[in-house]
């Protein structure tokens, strides 16, 4: 064999390695990236749960500082509207 | 034997020379049917597997959010979860019924009727609790399936509830701002492609569509939920008291026109719309007329002191009480002989108000209420506001303008009152009523100057007297608050003239003189007692109050004298009424003071500049003992957070 059929040669295999490792590369990318999507995806549907559980938190949250609450709070420790004559300003600080 | 082999060898060749052409054959019809398949159908082909792969999806934004003044959330939307059945995939529909009806408190037959319908898609229940729907997708029936969908949640139940409206169940607005701003505030739609797998369960493919906002925008009001809340219990109070059929109260910052609450009694809850009545959704102070009774006295009263009808001192004869115009009598309930215009106003006296109203002319009193704004839409923006009922200056009788006159015989909305009293309490010039923050208002100023304002100044004095004097506003005056005021006591009309249901209201003006706060209330057909001064006057003052504590500005002196001459905002530095005489206040020096014979006010004041909390012993309003004592140093090393005994002060 010449030197230049073994050159040939070895440019040939060279070239079959390349395209099986690139092939082979593809899969596993392609795997990968099944893989995050998967994760993805139930990445998604947890960010929309919190969000929502924001969403009905922060409800909650406004329904509990709500001046009917408040109100009703404020009865529960005989607190009230401080009537005319009752207040004391403080100067400021400053 | 060897010429054998020698045709076995040829033959060998032949078989050879077969299967070759075999496999090139099969090898060539590879290629063709791969070049038809590729070339061909890949088309057609491509777009079938992509139908298997791909699937678009769909995401349905959020509706805007509505606010208070001060960012409180009044409305916003919560996703929760609806039910509907295929009724083909239903394997067994009397469990399934059982099973349905029995998480969702929904009637047996009826879920059962749904379950064996023909369609190929019907709703069970839309918008269930969390419970259920967790309740379900735990049972795993066949055919049943959730969905997501946004439901409107208003957090603070009835506040508001007419002046916000509600959404239907497809989430579009029906009345109130959820009407007004149903364009604004609906949620818009993203599509985009998602991938699938062989069990059709759908993966991220990529952002395209994800990143528009599809959210609907916010609108904020006026509104502050304390004043409204302060505002619907003082008018729930008295509606109970009174026994009456509803009630509007109206809280307006006369600087910038914005109503800071629009109570309506009966109350409505939009988070229970299917349990309301029409009557309770109505949202009264622009829907409903009335007539406006006294309330509408001082309104008269401008236009005859800018018409130099009359001056404050004009003394007017009120007839005993009792005055013939035609074939009607006029009566006051306080009959007197002569009275000047603005004790005419105090006592409210129908008879001497009839009198300066003829004296002015139909033509010049309409011009001064058609500038005012009866008889025209405040264009508030919400939607069923009414124009009220102001006839032309033609057709009005002389019995017709005596009732004017007195505030009979014309309709109005609690909403048109604001906008005139307003215009008093503006130095006479007209101002536009707002109750949206957000988007900004789009109407012109078209401010016009209806009154000078020094006949604006005499009217709030003569309000004043109203409160401040033997007039009839007495019950709504507040210790240290000055307020112009005037009661209201309207007869209603029924068939054929008046009936003996009344409409009982109070104005209110705080502080009199440059008022900030314009509050008016109205309580219909109350039965206990029909006076202004009994039923609406104390709920004005109630939620004036109120509105004055939550801003800080209630007076600390019971005195109005005091309050007469200066500003509700700067009384913090007058003197307690029948506090002793204040020693100076010592100035804050590197070492302690000392603070005995300090008044407590003035201690406080002291200590707490150099950011100290005394702890106190003993009742009173005096320092008789301190420690440290005078002299030491401030015990500024040893403060540590949560320590109690730094400084004390004991009281006498």
């Amino acid at each position: 064999m010449s030197t230049t059929d073994k050159t040939l040669l070895w440019m040939t295999l060279t070239l079959l390695g390349g395209v099986l490792v690139l092939g082979l590369g593809a899969v596993w990318l392609n795997i990968e990236r099944m893989d995050m999507a998967y994760d993805l995806r139930k990445m998604e549907k947890r960010l929309d749960q919190k969000e929502d559980l924001a969403v009905k938190l922060t409800v909650e949250r406004n329904n509990l500082v709500s001046p009917y609450q408040l109100k009703r709070l404020a009865r529960q420790h005989s607190l009230g509207v401080a009537a005319p004559g009752q207040i004391r300003r403080i100067a400021s600080t400053q | 034997m060897a010429k054998g082999k020698q045709w076995r060898k040829d033959h060998s060749g032949i078989k050879i020379g077969l299967v070759m052409a075999l496999f090139a054959i099969a090898f060539a019809g590879l290629w063709v049917r791969t070049g038809w398949v590729q070339i061909h159908d890949g088309g057609f082909l491509a777009r079938q597997a992509s139908k298997q792969n791909l699937a678009a999806e769909y995401e349905y934004g959020e509706r805007g959010r509505i606010f208070d003044r001060n960012g409180e959330m009044l409305a916003t939307s919560v996703e929760a979860k609806s039910i509907y059945v295929r009724p083909f995939e239903v394997e067994n529909i009397d469990a399934t019924a059982s099973t349905l009806a029995g998480i969702l408190k929904l009637s047996r037959t009826a879920v059962r009727k749904k379950l064996a319908s023909k369609k190929k898609f019907v709703w069970i229940k839309r918008q269930v609790a969390d419970k259920e729907s967790i309740a379900i997708s735990h049972a795993k029936m066949k055919g049943i399936r959730l969905t997501s969908e946004f439901s409107r949640i208003y957090p603070n139940g009835h506040l508001a509830g007419q002046v916000l409206g509600f959404v239907d169940v497809d989430g579009k607005g029906r009345e109130g701002i959820e009407f007004l701003f149903n364009d604004r505030m609906k949620p818009g739609k993203a599509q985009f492609v998602v991938q699938r797998d062989a069990k059709g369960q759908r993966l991220y493919l990529d952002a395209q569509g994800r990143e528009m906002d599809i959210n609907g925008l916010d609108v904020r009001l006026t509104i502050d939920t304390h004043i409204q809340h302060a505002a619907e219990q003082a008018l729930a109070k008295s509606i109970a008291k009174y026994d009456a059929r509803a009630g509007i109260v109206l809280v307006i910052d006369v600087k910038s026109g914005d109503i800071l609450a629009m109570a309506n009694q009966p109350f409505f809850n939009p988070n229970a719309v299917r349990s309301s009545k029409p009557g309770q959704r109505r949202l009264r102070p622009l829907t409903d007329t009335y007539e406006p009774g006294s309330i509408l006295k001082p309104l008269m009263f401008a236009a005859a002191l800018e018409e130099k009808v009359i001056t404050s001192d004009t003394l007017i004869n009120c007839e005993n009480g009792r005055w013939k115009v035609g074939r009607k009598v006029i009566r006051d309930t306080h009959p007197e002989k002569w009275l000047p215009a603005h004790k005419v106003l105090r006592y409210s006296s129908n008879i001497g108000s009839a009198k300066i109203g003829m004296d002015m002319g139909a033509g010049v009193y309409h011009s001064y209420l058609t500038k005012l704004g009866f008889g025209e839409k405040t264009h508030i923006g919400l939607p069923g506001e009414s124009r009220g009922i102001l006839r032309p200056a033609q057709k009005w009788t002389d019995i017709d303008l005596a009732a004017i006159s007195f505030g009979q015989g014309i309709g109005t909305t609690a909403l048109q009152m604001a906008k005139a009293y307003l215009c008093i309490a503006n130095e006479g010039t007209t101002k536009e009523l707002n109750l949206i923050k957000l988007p900004g208002p789009k109407r012109k100023n078209a401010a016009v100057q209806v009154f000078s304002p020094a006949t604006a100044a005499t009217v709030l004095s003569m309000m004043k007297e109203v409160v401040h004097e033997d007039g009839t506003g007495r019950s709504a005056r507040i210790p240290g608050i000055t307020m112009a005021g005037k009661t209201g006591t309207a007869q209603k009309a029924v068939k054929g003239g008046y009936g003996d249901q009344y409409l009982s209201s109070f104005v209110a003006l705080v502080p009199a003189e440059e008022p900030e706060l314009l509050v008016i209330t109205m309580i219909d057909e109350p039965q206990k007692a029909n006076y202004g001064s009994m039923v609406a006057a104390p709920v004005c003052r109630e939620v004036t109050v109120r509105t004055l504590a939550y801003h800080g500005k209630l007076s600390e002196t019971l005195d109005t004298v005091v309050a007469e001459n200066v500003r509700v905002d700067t009384l913090a530095d007058e003197p307690l009424t029948g506090a002793i005489a204040t020693p100076k206040a010592a100035i804050v020096t590197n070492k302690v003071p000392n603070i005995k014979g300090l008044p407590l006010r003035r201690a406080l004041e002291l200590l707490a500049r150099k950011g100290i909390v005394p702890v106190l012993k003993g009742q009173g309003m005096t320092v008789k003992g301190q420690k440290p004592e005078a002299g030491q140093p401030w015990p500024e090393d040893q403060i540590k957070e949560g320590s109690d005994d730094v400084f004390v002060l004991w009281l006498s």
